[in-house]
């Protein structure tokens, strides 16, 4: 039903509001600006944590589909987990390219660039887009998980082998592709403790968001089972000629299979 | 029978449907043409470009000309039981995926040769290496005809195939697109010794997903 | 604009966002807990 025993999963929320509010305060106010980039480097705090979380969830997703696989430990919930963790995916993505791009809009006067990282995660987010649209087409749960899975597989081992041949073609192309920001200058002190307590907080986030996701996605199969179940009741008691039980149809969710009337 | 037998058995029925029906030739090409076309409205040959990105023009052509020949190799499974039939065959997944595979490798090829005669004589390009063009095609043909089955089998029978496809397919094949494009650009009018390494990405790609095809598309023929 | 309205702009719509994403989760998954209890 969920990842996390309720009381965690609590904990776990006022947690990472409480870091989320302290990385606001320090990002925007409480660490100094940059010298080269001035307050513009703000949007770094935002920018390195989705990233990281971008990749991490497609890293999950990966992983659980490649557990729903093997035989050994399949069970419905990695599916569920890996199309939650890819729907978070999909949004921290799209979060990363937004604010990257403002950032090398304020900083480089542009508001995209040709570099590796920026196209691979670029692809990356269209690459799960495609997955969870896969997800949101009917199928019958196990069967549906499974194709689900080898997606996720297919579109994973993709991802270094995109990142490898974008960066060979920048790289050929001898253009200033030096973007790299949060790596090269020295970050220290407060920079460096506010970046990593972005990451940090929005790791939580990430567990928190994952865990409700989770749960939702239980609840709703669970529905829809029920309401398949009601359907197959109602439609032999038509057959029979008697009264339905009084059950009213369910409200079809987005992994309805349809039920058509003959 | 064996594995590769079979597989010959599985794209000898495709080629031969494709061969009664004409639709890849009949259908497709002229697509790609008129896409060639569109791209010289576009880019307006009396400025010169078109010869500096035929290479680029020529492939994203071939790629939407693919998206339509991998619809077609799984649309024509739909009719008349034909799916059924294949499965009951007892013919193992590895072989319907390399025998499907093959078939669209075959088709694309015919399409791009003729696509290629298109942009030589539409854009005016020039050949500096054959055998890079030879190499680079086929080894970006075969990665395309593996990813391609293999979405195509994920999209299989689904209401939303003709949309989901491509925004499957599309983003994963973003490696074919660069290397097979930076080797053309070699071989036509580049330094042909360029080509190679993009060629050996090409080859690792198609390898790779040739294998993840001959392991995974059984199961998910059996479901769809 | 200036350095600031990037990152204004840039905090505001992450914190938007995530908001909103999380509050359609809670809406979504209350509506799902009520029809699930009636049955």
């Amino acid at each position: 039903m969920r990842l996390l025993h309720p009381r965690v999963a609590t904990v776990l929320g006022w947690l990472t509001l409480v870091s989320l509010v302290a990385l606001a305060l320090f990002g925007l106010w409480g660490a100094p600006p940059d010298e080269v980039q001035g307050d513009a480097q703000r949007l770094m705090y935002l920018h390195v944590p989705t990233a990281w979380l971008a990749y991490l969830a497609f890293f999950i997703t990966a992983l659980a589909s490649a557990l729903y696989l093997w035989p050994r430990t399949r069970a419905q919930t990695w599916d569920r987990m890996a199309g939650a963790s890819a729907e978070l995916g999909v949004l921290f993505t799209g979060l990363t390219l937004f604010v990257g791009s403002l950032w090398g809009r304020a900083v480089w006067g542009v508001w995209w660039a040709w570099d590796a990282r920026l196209v691979t995660t670029a692809v990356l987010f269209f690459l799960y887009l495609g997955y969870l649209a896969l997800r949101h087409t009917a199928a019958d749960p196990v069967s549906g998980a499974r194709r689900n899975a080898v997606a996720a597989l297919i579109v994973f081992i993709d991802v270094p082998i995109v990142h490898f041949s974008v960066e060979w073609w920048r790289t050929l192309h001898q253009q200033a592709t030096v973007f790299n920001p949060e790596l090269s200058a020295e970050i220290g002190g407060v920079m460096a403790w506010t970046l990593w307590l972005g990451v940090l907080a929005f790791t939580l986030l990430y567990v928190y968001l994952l865990d409700r996701r989770y749960q939702l996605a239980t609840l709703e199969d669970e529905l829809d089972a029920d309401g398949l179940d009601a359907a197959i009741v109602a439609r032999i008691a038509e057959a029979d000629g008697t009264p339905a039980p009084g059950r009213s149809e369910p409200p079809g969710g987005p992994m309805t299979t349809p039920v058509s009337a003959p | 029978m064996s594995v590769l037998a079979d597989a010959g058995l599985v794209a000898a029925k495709d080629l031969r449907i494709e061969a009664r029906s004409r639709v890849t030739l009949a259908q497709v090409l002229p697509f790609g043409i008129i896409v060639l076309l569109l791209f010289a409205f576009a880019l307006d040959p009396d400025r010169g470009r078109l010869a500096a990105v035929a290479p680029g023009l020529f492939w994203v052509a071939v790629m939407l000309a693919a998206l339509l020949a991998i619809g077609r190799s799984f649309a024509i499974e739909q009719l008349h039981g034909a799916r059924d039939g294949l499965r009951l065959s007892g013919i193992d997944g590895a072989a319907v995926f390399l025998g499907k595979a093959a078939a669209i490798a075959a088709q694309l090829a015919v399409l791009e040769v003729l696509l290629g005669l298109g942009v030589a004589a539409l854009y005016g390009v020039d050949v500096t290496s054959v055998v890079v063009l030879v190499a680079a095609g086929m080894a970006a043909t075969a990665g395309l005809a593996a990813t391609g089955t293999l979405f195509g089998v994920l999209a299989a029978g689904l209401r939303l195939r003709e949309t989901l496809l491509p925004l499957l397919l599309l983003p994963v094949i973003t490696p074919v697109m660069l290397g097979a494009t930076r080797a053309f650009e070699s071989g036509l009018g580049g330094d042909p010794a360029e080509g190679w390494p993009w060629i050996a990405l090409l080859g690792a790609f198609a390898g790779l997903y040739l294998a993840v095809g001959v392991l995974a598309f059984g199961s998910l023929w059996e479901d769809a | 604009m200036s350095d600031v309205g990037y990152v204004a702009t840039g905090w505001a719509v992450t914190a938007v966002v995530i908001a909103g994403y999380y509050a359609r989760l809670v809406v979504r998954t209350r509506r799902a807990t009520k029809s699930r209890g009636s049955r």
